[in-house]
């Protein structure tokens, strides 16, 4: 049993870790098009 | 009924907009842009209104990315947001620089209301505005008068919106606007409505008392004097410092040795199992190592949030213009480079207000220089660790001191590497600041109360997620490893100790060790061990540097993780305690002074943080500036704690 909620606590903290790093670096985020930097250069 | 709410900065106007929504509130953005668009909702006589607060602008003509919403707004009817009613908020106190964006707003035609706000301020400074007389000049205006901060004029202001609503007046005919990029129009607009304004003013607005203008004009001469200015800065920054370590001590102990004793009786409680382990050496230090930090943090944004209540920032802002012109920064890379002491992420969010792509490009490049609540925790391990509890001249804290030096440092990098950049990067265009110096007020203590509360939580949820996880990952990494070399080592372990004659403790102590070494995570350790060595880490710390990649605070949750696994007999052990007795295999200590400087070296420098990058990446719509950022970052930091190694070993 002990062994099972570990999995489970391990899956859940992988799961967790990566979809951080998709939300933050992967993920596109359209509405921020707009207010990036690179825009103000380009106009 | 759409009711837009516009301001000057610092005139209230987010008071008033909480005034009279209370907590029907929404945050989003404007369309298109990032820029934070609040919305709330009105009930009157049952009827729903929408309350929108814009970005407060000095003026109809924007200058930032803030301001051209205002403008692309009120010059376009289609607009999603155009207004029905304008609700146009003033500081009485400031009349004169306030009423140049109401009266552009007037002369758009809209239905205006004006909300004379600040009249304890007013008060105070010997001001006093007839309401019917300036109505002469805006006959079509509603003014009313309000001090949103104390919850006063909410039944004026209500009427007035309520009036608005009922007569629907005709929109007036709008005198219209001078084209965006013709800057000649605008400057005769301006001389011709400030003519008009002085009028306005001579008419309507007395001075009863002048005294109390001198007294407080006196304190600004010494606030943002050239050389007493930076001297009293540095000191409020030294005594805030002095106090943090001096106050936070004892709540500290007491959660510390609470996290511990909880963990020392959970394991007896609990049955004996991986799971209990799991609870025991990973959850509880990673988390309890990193709350332990929470009544330091509380007490900074204690003292950041009474110097910003009173109005002494503002006086900060402008004397550091000064010092940033010359480094290629603009006085606004002030107020991002100030909230970045907080966190760097809202730091490099408040960037947007810089209109020109250089200064906004330096200021985002080295913003996460400044020392953060994050590095917090991380420093005062440190400190508590190395430096010696002594008083200097009897009355300075050393480890305050050290503190004070620390952030003085980051400070320092971030003006250096402004100043290089300065010359790096190209750019036609010269920035300017635009400040008002608002006046001194006394501390709203519910304010204060609120915002540590906000910083606290966010603390504490936000990267306590984080930690929970990484914690349990890397107990997981700690516990499990290859099966073969975890059996030999664990057997050789077991029989040098045999050989050795040593008591059952040292046996356990010695067993757990080499378990480690064999672990996952002790693998990698020793892989990335010669990389680290120079800097005075062994394969543990060079861990916690790999873990705090994700927020820099995980350092501390991810030593509390190793060594409570590496102490599996001694759960409610403080992790400095287990820090204090860690020895390398030649018997030296691990935390000499040496290596605790060069870790803090390291922390003031480094980009250890997940979150700042992303928000840096999305900003500059590229990849090539966070990776820029990193590797300069990481530069600094390896050779700056290599050297502060060398020279203290």
């Amino acid at each position: 049993m002990q062994e099972v909620l570990v999995f489970i606590a391990i899956a859940a903290a992988s799961i967790f870790l990566a979809r951080q790093f998709y939300t933050k670096f992967v993920r596109k985020d359209a509405k921020c098009d707009g207010c990036a930097v690179g825009k103000i250069q380009e106009k | 009924m759409k009711i837009a709410l516009l301001g000057n900065p610092n005139t209230g106007k987010s008071s008033v907009f909480n005034l009279i929504t209370g907590l029907r509130q929404q945050v989003g953005n404007f369309p298109g842009v990032t820029v934070e668009k609040k919305t709330g909702t009105l009930q009157i006589d049952g009827n729903s209104h929408t309350i929108i607060d814009f970005p407060g602008t000095y003026s109809l003509y924007p200058r930032s990315k803030d301001e051209q919403v205002v403008y692309s707004v009120l010059s376009n009817e289609d607009s999603e947001d155009y207004p029905d009613v304008v609700v146009v908020v003033v500081d009485q106190s400031n009349l004169e620089r306030n009423l140049f964006l109401f009266s552009q707003i007037y002369d758009l035609g809209l239905p205006t209301i004006l909300v004379l706000n600040m009249t304890d301020l007013a008060q105070r400074n010997g001001l006093s505005v007839d309401a019917d007389k300036l109505k002469t000049f805006f006959p079509a205006a509603q003014i009313v008068s309000t001090n949103a901060r104390v919850g006063m004029g909410k039944e004026r202001l209500m009427t007035a919106i309520a009036d608005m609503a009922q007569a629907a007046p005709e929109r007036r005919t709008p005198i219209p606007l001078c084209p965006i990029d013709d800057v000649t129009c605008q400057e005769q607009e301006a001389k011709a409505r400030y003519t008009y304004i002085h009028q306005v003013i001579d008419s309507s607005l007395s001075r009863v008392d002048k005294e109390k203008k001198a007294a407080v004009s006196s304190l600004d001469r010494l606030f943002v004097h050239p050389v007493f200015g930076y001297i009293i800065f540095a000191a409020i920054l030294f005594v805030v410092f002095q106090f943090i370590f001096a106050f936070a001590v004892i709540p500290m102990d007491l959660i510390d040795t609470g996290f511990a004793e909880f963990a020392g009786w959970l394991s007896l409680s609990m049955p004996n199992g991986v799971f209990s382990d799991l609870i025991c050496q990973g959850i509880i230090p990673g988390i309890g190592g990193v709350l332990v930090f929470v009544p330091q943090i509380a007490l900074l944004f204690f003292f950041i949030s009474i110097l910003e209540e009173t109005g002494y920032l503002s006086r900060v802002v402008f004397i550091m213009d000064r010092l940033m012109r010359p480094l290629g920064l603009n006085g606004k890379s002030v107020v991002p480079l100030m909230s970045s002491v907080a966190c760097a992420i809202p730091g490099v969010m408040a960037t947007r207000t810089i209109a020109d792509w250089k200064e906004r490009m330096i200021t985002i490049l080295v913003a996460p220089l400044m020392s953060c609540s994050a590095r917090i925790p991380v420093y005062t391990l440190l400190i508590a660790l190395v430096i010696p509890k002594t008083r200097i001249l009897g009355i300075f804290n050393l480890q305050g001191l050290v503190l004070f030096g620390l952030y003085t440092l980051g400070l320092v990098a971030a003006l250096v590497v402004a100043a290089l950049l300065k010359f790096i990067l190209k750019s036609r265009d010269k920035g300017f600041l635009m400040l008002e110096l608002p006046s001194f007020k006394s501390p709203r203590w519910g304010n204060v109360g609120i915002t540590v509360w906000e910083k606290v939580k966010v603390f504490i949820l936000d990267a306590g997620k984080v930690i929970l996880a990484i914690s349990i990952l890397l107990w997981a990494l700690a516990t499990y490893g290859p099966s073969e070399s975890m059996k030999k080592n664990i057997a050789k372990a077991k029989k040098e100790s045999k050989e050795l004659h040593l008591s059952e403790e040292k046996t356990n102590h010695r067993v757990a060790s080499a378990k480690m070494e064999s672990s996952y995570i002790g693998h990698l350790g020793h892989f990335i061990e010669p990389a680290i060595q120079p800097l005075g880490y062994d394969w543990k710390i060079g861990i916690s540097l790999i873990t705090s990649f994700a927020a820099r605070e995980v350092f501390v949750g991810s030593l509390s993780t190793i060594y409570a696994v590496n102490e599996t007999d001694n759960v409610n052990k403080r992790l400095i305690d287990k820090m204090r007795a860690e020895k390398r295999s030649d018997g030296t200590k691990v935390y000499t002074l040496a290596a605790g400087a060069s870790l803090m070296v390291f922390y003031v420098f480094a980009m250890q943080c997940m979150a700042t990058l992303a928000v840096v990446k999305r900003e500059t719509n590229s990849w090539k500036w966070p990776l820029i950022q990193i590797g300069f970052m990481g530069v600094l930091a390896y050779f700056g704690a290599m050297i502060t190694f060398h020279l203290l070993s």
